[in-house]
């Protein structure tokens, strides 16, 4: 094993672990936190943590595995594919429920330290 | 014994036929709605026996569920939301007897359908060693032999174009008869002619950016899978359902006043009759060119075959096309592509513009 596959095997083996934490924090803050918005922000945590930084573990891994010979790099390049994907939907995603939710008043906001939105709603500034 | 002991699939099969029609009868004529579902339910239950009888377990799977639990429960929920007895004249006698000859005329044109099949195959039970056939199947999918294969890597799109594109074919057929029915039920109602303002219609312009990123990405994704129809799993149909999220991303994110910027509904139409002509064309071309030049082929014929020797080519430049797959991965990704676009655009029609144009036409 040359040395760029055993760090590109490190490296994916990291980035696999740290999105299995990611995933076991998110499961815990799904049940622990007490509204939708805050809870949204533990699925962001699994979407990104725990999907995004696997996918990108499980390419490099992938890339560093020589025995699929050429394979490995159509095998790479759709991980980075989908991972980019996920990187740029996930979010939107979340934004959209977030922003759905707070304006149909559909959720329980309580309990909440600031309400920026709010405040900006009350001077005009934002509109539904 | 051992002819008592071959014979009781057979009588499994007649009685639970039996009672399924009796069952019906009694679901039709109950005025107890409740006790009518149960009826039906009953009836749904000798079926998936008829079903497990005839060697159709995944049907089976897909049936049970579905008619024994999720619709009662569904038409049950509906009843109890309405009223849960019939008006008290209920069906007049005549007609339930006219229901009872009905159902009893069907049941003998089954049978003899029945029986018949019976006498061609010598046997209405499909054969037990159906594994044999999966493996002739699959076996002469890919085999370099042009007389024998479809030429093609991909199982599914093999078997389903080149061994039973009939299937397919009517598959196409009742999803135009669908839109074609969509398209006469709104053929009134109108898009209303708006203009899009970015500031005021559609979401945040989060979503709005990231869609205008994502929707050319989904459009090439969906491209690929339907020209890699005959090489991965994957088609024609799967490509055009996946480019059609496109639409309902343009309308759900933006507007439909932007939606049909891209997507005229005319337009739409225009494309996928041009996608079903070539889906019809490639079903033929084999034979049309047979014809002129006074050869034999086969409708659906993609490869030769032993006595009609003419065939697509199955490579151009040494890329598989697999003959007439990716034709038809091609049309049908136009196909299905413009009839969900069409669909989702009128699903977008508001509903105050359709309650309007009903209440003109009842006035």
């Amino acid at each position: 094993m040359s040395l760029i596959n055993f760090v590109l095997t490190i490296m994916g083996y990291t980035l696999i672990g740290i999105g299995a934490f990611c995933q076991v924090v998110a499961g815990i803050g799904m049940n622990r936190f007490p509204n939708f918005f805050v809870r949204l922000h533990a699925a962001t945590i699994a979407a990104i943590g725990g999907s995004f930084t696997p996918i990108i573990g499980c390419s490099l891994l992938a890339l560093s595995f020589e025995e699929l010979g050429t394979i490995r790099f159509f095998l790479a390049g759709g991980g980075f594919v989908t991972a980019a994907f996920l990187l740029v939907l996930a979010p939107v995603g979340s934004h959209l429920l977030a922003k759905a939710a707070y304006f149909s008043k559909a959720t329980v906001l309580q309990p909440k330290v600031v309400d920026v939105l709010e405040e900006d709603m009350r001077r005009g500034e934002v509109h539904e | 014994m051992n002819e008592l002991y071959e014979l009781t699939p057979y009588l499994v099969l007649a009685i639970s036929a039996l009672a399924s029609t009796v069952a019906v009868y009694l679901a039709i004529i109950e005025k107890d709605l409740i006790k009518a579902v149960l009826y039906s339910a009953i009836q749904s239950t000798f079926y998936a026996l008829i079903f497990y009888l005839l060697m159709v377990p995944d049907i089976v799977l897909v049936y049970i569920p579905v008619s024994v639990g999720l619709l009662p429960a569904i038409i049950i929920v509906t009843i109890k939301k309405t009223e849960r007895y019939e008006d008290v004249a209920g069906i007049p006698k005549s007609s339930s007897i006219t229901i009872l000859s009905l159902v009893v005329a069907f049941t003998f044109i089954a049978g003899y359908l029945l029986v018949l099949s019976h006498a061609i195959t010598l046997d209405v039970f499909p054969s037990a060693d159906a594994r044999a056939l999966a493996k002739w199947f699959l076996n002469t999918t890919l085999w370099w032999n042009r007389m024998f294969s479809a030429m093609s890597p991909e199982a599914v799109t093999a078997i389903v174009w080149d061994y039973r594109g009939l299937d397919t074919y009517f598959e196409t057929s009742v999803m135009y008869l669908a839109i074609i029915g969509a398209l006469a039920l709104a053929r009134y109602f109108e898009i209303p002619k708006k203009e899009y303002r970015e500031e005021v219609m559609g979401m945040s312009i989060i979503g709005k950016t990231a869609t205008r990123i994502v929707v050319p990405m989904i459009l090439v994704v969906a491209i690929s899978i339907a020209l890699h129809g005959h090489l991965t799993p994957g088609g024609g149909f799967q490509g055009g359902v996946t480019a059609a999220v496109t639409v309902s991303l343009l309308i759900f994110i933006f507007s439909t006043y932007f939606a049909i910027r891209f997507f005229k509904i005319n337009t739409a139409i225009l494309l996928r009759i041009a996608g079903l002509i070539g889906i019809a064309l490639s079903a033929v071309i084999t034979a049309i060119i047979a014809f002129s030049t006074g050869q034999q082929a086969y409708i659906f014929q993609n490869q030769p075959k032993v006595i009609a020797q003419l065939g697509l080519p199955y490579e151009v430049g040494g890329n598989l096309i697999s003959g007439t797959l990716f034709l038809f991965n091609v049309f049908e990704f136009l196909a299905v592509f413009m009839g969900f676009a069409i669909l989702f655009l009128l699903l977008s029609i508001p509903e105050e513009i359709i309650r309007e144009v009903i209440r003109g036409e009842m006035e």
